[in-house]
């Protein structure tokens, strides 16, 4: 392990200094997601931002 | 000194060099691996350094039968590798292997070491203090026949005090099944506080991280340790009725069974007969959470260190130069709990997520009680990432570690800007004043242009019209000559 950040929703793996991460809320808790779960989660499953 | 003398120092100086080459530095060398010295455990698969067991015969023997007057059923050649002897699996076994110099005599082969399975803890113990004891005390309410049991770390030094004294007072026994025959029956010290039994640290070291069971005996009315063991591998009664079970004949898993069968009938023994289970675990500091509140770093954890134990909390020691500021950024606590589970700290520092910097990070925990001095860092992240929480994406900083995602804080709260105060100074240059006069004829007069600020001290003489008109009636007068 070296710094890697997990994303919460794919628990992908990766450097925070390289990928974009995203903090938002997700089933009522503040959640750390990579760029690509965040944007299907937003954007394709939930257009307006109900889960 | 002539080319002869030269030539016999120079000789000289080679020979020395080449006896601290071979002797000083290349023969210690030999013995770097662990020194196994009599009695000592050594590990399938580890290669020691046997040459103060070996003895003359150059063999070690096995006896299955635990025996080592008997014809033997293993036996190993050191072939001469003494200093870097490997414990080879496929020709050792489990057991006590005892000298073997190739002939069956009576109490002549002595024990060499003890094999055993698995591998040797990772231990650091530093500066072993005869004093620094951990006691265990039973206090006096705890009834008959309860069980004892406590969970000791590996190295630890520790003293058991069992002070149920009742009518009993003077003599007692700690009988402990822990794979060899040196706990059976071990006399245990008494003073006005109880029974003691000193578990030294090379007495913890020497087992195996496992569960033990035992019994402490106390002697009876008769004052007699009623069952005992005898060095010829039997369990005995101080009656002479009574018929000894020979060990011998069962395999060691068993002993525990006849010594508590032969020690509890009522028949020929009124020994107090106490369980005992003792948990010996390597030495560890865990931490279970750690979390942020009110700007106070909370670290939880458990161990295995004794009771008393000294933790100390420090969040990037590297990041702290001189001895001062290490001690200074050190919080210490003691390890509180139960003897028979592992025991629980909590350290508290102050420190706020939000002012660590971006990157990595180490908590490090330190138990020491002066037999063991454990160090145990646990790392973990911090990194910004945008936090879509308010209409304007903003960044907030989340702290990880290798389980994920720990902590997220809060998102920074705009504040205002405050523009900054200036202070503006304002130079008023005085304007300079011209006073007309009546003249006949015109005459120009420049106005004065100062060419510096003028210095509050300057006296401003006013233009007398009197004055003007006699300064140019001088000047007609004299042009008209």
């Amino acid at each position: 392990m070296s710094g890697l950040l997990e994303c919460e929703w794919c628990l992908k793996r990766s450097d925070p200094r390289i990928d974009k991460f995203y903090s938002t809320e997700v089933y009522e808790k503040k959640r750390v997601l990579c760029a690509d779960c965040y944007y299907h989660l937003k954007v394709v499953w939930c257009p307006n931002g109900d889960y | 000194m002539d080319q002869t003398d030269r030539i016999i120092i120079l000789w000289f100086a080679r020979a020395f060099l080449l006896y601290f080459v071979v002797y000083v530095i290349a023969v210690p060398a030999q013995s770097a691996c662990i020194v196994e010295n009599q009695g000592d455990i050594v590990y399938l698969g580890e290669t020691c350094d046997v040459s103060k067991v070996v003895g003359w015969g150059g063999q070690f023997a096995y006896f299955s039968s635990g025996y080592p007057e008997e014809t033997p059923t293993k036996i190993v050649d050191v072939n001469g590798f003494m200093y870097k002897h490997y414990i080879n699996p496929e020709k050792y076994v489990v057991g006590s292997w005892f000298k073997w110099d190739g002939k069956v005599e009576a109490n002549g082969n002595q024990l060499a070491f003890v094999v055993k399975s698995g591998t040797r803890p990772n231990v650091t113990i530093i500066n072993i203090t005869p004093n620094s004891t951990t006691t265990i005390s039973v206090p006096n309410s705890t009834p008959f026949n309860s069980k004892m049991q406590f969970i000791i770390a590996r190295g630890e030094n520790l003293n058991y005090i069992y002070s149920n004294k009742g009518q009993y007072d003077g003599k007692g026994w700690m009988w402990l099944f822990e794979g060899s025959n040196e706990f059976l029956g071990m006399p245990m010290d008494y003073n006005s506080l109880g029974y003691h039994f000193n578990f030294t640290s090379k007495i913890t070291q020497s087992f195996s991280p496992d569960s033990y069971t035992g019994y402490i005996q106390l002697a009876g009315y008769n004052k007699k340790q009623d069952v005992f063991y005898s060095p010829d591998n039997s369990l005995k009664s101080v009656y002479v009725d009574v018929k000894p079970i020979n060990l011998k004949d069962y395999s060691y898993l068993q002993y525990e069974e006849k010594f508590f069968g032969m020690a509890t009938d009522k028949n020929y023994s009124d020994d107090i007969i106490i369980p005992l289970q003792i948990e010996i675990k390597d030495p560890s500091i865990t931490i279970s959470d750690y979390y942020e509140q009110n700007d106070i770093l909370i670290v939880k954890g458990k161990t295995t260190l004794s009771l008393g134990t000294n933790i100390s909390c420090i969040v990037d020691p590297d990041h702290w130069v001189t001895r001062k500021e290490k001690a200074d950024n050190t919080y210490t606590v003691e390890v509180t709990g139960d003897i028979d589970k592992e025991r629980d700290y909590v350290v508290s520092l102050p420190l706020k997520w939000g002012e660590l910097s971006i990157g990595e990070h180490t908590i490090r925990l330190i138990g020491d009680n002066g037999a063991l001095n454990i160090v145990q860092d646990k790392e973990f992240w911090t990194s910004d990432v945008l936090s879509q929480t308010t209409q304007r994406p903003d960044y907030t900083k989340v702290i990880y570690d290798e389980y994920g995602v720990h902590s997220i804080t809060s998102p920074p709260t705009p504040t205002p800007t405050v523009c900054p105060i200036t202070t503006i100074t304002t130079i008023v240059t005085p304007v300079p004043t011209i006073t007309p006069i009546n003249i006949t004829q015109t005459i120009t007069v420049a106005p004065v242009v100062p060419t510096k600020k003028p210095t509050p001290t300057m006296i401003n003489v006013p233009l007398d019209p009197g004055l003007g008109m006699l300064a140019i009636g001088f000047i007609i007068l004299w042009r008209r000559k």
